[in-house]
């Protein structure tokens, strides 16, 4: 992570090579450092899950003009850009203005089990107007940031839901709302259990219930899943029951939480 | 005597008036004079040098997440996104802006 900022790293780092598209640049000249990648290693994220991650880049004495930045992907990793567009540029334009700094904001997915670190390759694109003649040069920057990677520990997801309520004359669908907080958890199944005599339905009269967006839980996403209750044979009363939430995927495993269930 | 009393209170009223007008000229000169705008200016140039190091320093969950945090910064020193807007569309014609977050990126970020 780059603390900030020396204006030297515009003359250190590795640099942009300026193309003349409207005049004969001298054969030897040395390339004009334009511009630079500023950011070395991105804040860590963890393996299995999706993040935007910023890499700053610094103008030096021009203003930068369409300034566009795309990323090669490695295998295991894919890279999304803002808007769904097939290339990024920076945050809230797509000027650089001289011997300032702005990001660029990259959406970067790991597959599970990746370990290490990602050297995520970049190439960066940008024009300069020279006066008022509206000829323009080009130039063009080849660099690469590293993303540290780790491996999440902790529980897989939340059981938000800590009460339901249903009558005892009519059987009642009620939500389970659940967040997840491992990276990413897929064909997540819902069943409860409680006590005897009450009778728990799912959709479609399967043997589990999905969640209601997809079978995917991302970390900090939050869904829910339905399910039937049937409490005729109950007393008035309040009982325990065990929500058990079953994932496959890269990660396997269950979750098990419990949820209050009043009869009235 | 009443009309004295009355003549008193009309001379009252006008000097309330003219105190009042006075003041909102005061009070509107000091929030639009070129000084006010430099410092609003250089409070939005380090809004958006806290928020450099803030993106540099975090992954975000969703890209919405990355404006939620740079309004928030901006809402704690009262001002807008629009504002913001404005002002970054602004840098490429105003050199004095340009440099206000030259000087404002040269400070190191907080730990």
């Amino acid at each position: 992570v780059l603390a900030r900022r020396p204006r030297q790293l515009l003359a250190a780092a590795a640099l942009a090579s300026g193309v003349l598209t409207g005049g004969a640049a001298p054969a030897l000249a040395a390339p004009a450092a334009d511009a630079a990648l500023l950011t070395v290693t991105t804040p860590a994220m963890d393996a299995g899950g999706t993040a935007w991650v910023s890499v700053t880049w610094g103008a030096d004495n021009k203003t930068l003009t369409d300034f566009t930045v795309t990323a090669t992907a490695p295998a295991g990793v894919t890279v999304g850009y803002p808007a769904g567009r097939r290339a990024s540029s920076l945050y809230g334009s797509s000027t650089l203005v001289k011997r300032t700094e702005d990001f660029t904001a990259l959406q970067v997915s790991v597959a599970y089990g990746r370990t290490g670190s990602v050297v995520l390759p970049l190439h960066a694109t940008w024009s300069i107007e020279k006066g008022a003649g509206k000829e323009k040069s080009t130039g063009s920057l080849d660099g690469s940031v590293t993303i540290p990677l780790k491996t999440y520990t902790g529980p897989a997801l939340q059981l938000t839901t800590t009460s339901v309520q249903v009558p005892k004359a009519t059987p009642t669908w009620v939500d389970l709302r659940v967040t997840g907080a491992a990276p990413s958890l897929t064909d997540v199944r819902v069943t409860v259990g409680g006590p005897a005599g009450l009778v728990v339905g799912y959709p479609a009269d399967g043997a589990f219930s999905g969640l209601d967006a997809d079978a995917l839980l991302l970390a900090g996403e939050s869904d829910r899943s339905g399910v039937r209750l049937d409490a005729s044979a109950l007393p008035p009363g309040t009982y325990p029951l065990t929500v058990t939430v079953a994932y496959t995927g890269a990660i396997a495993g269950t979750f098990t939480g419990g949820v209050s269930l009043r009869v009235s | 005597v009443s009309r004295n009393l009355r003549a008193a209170r009309l001379l009252g009223l006008v000097l309330l008036l003219v105190l009042a007008l006075a003041g909102c000229a005061s009070s509107s000169s000091a929030t639009s004079s070129p000084a006010a705008a430099t410092d609003r200016t250089a409070t939005l140039a380090e809004v958006q040098a806290l928020h450099l190091c803030a993106v540099q320093q975090t992954n975000f969950a969703s890209e919405g997440d990355i404006k939620d945090a740079l309004v928030t910064r901006l809402e704690a020193r009262g001002l807008s996104y629009e504002t913001w807007r404005d002002w970054h569309d602004s840098l490429a014609g105003s050199d004095a802006r340009a440099e206000q977050l030259t000087a404002a990126l040269a400070a190191p970020c907080p730990e």
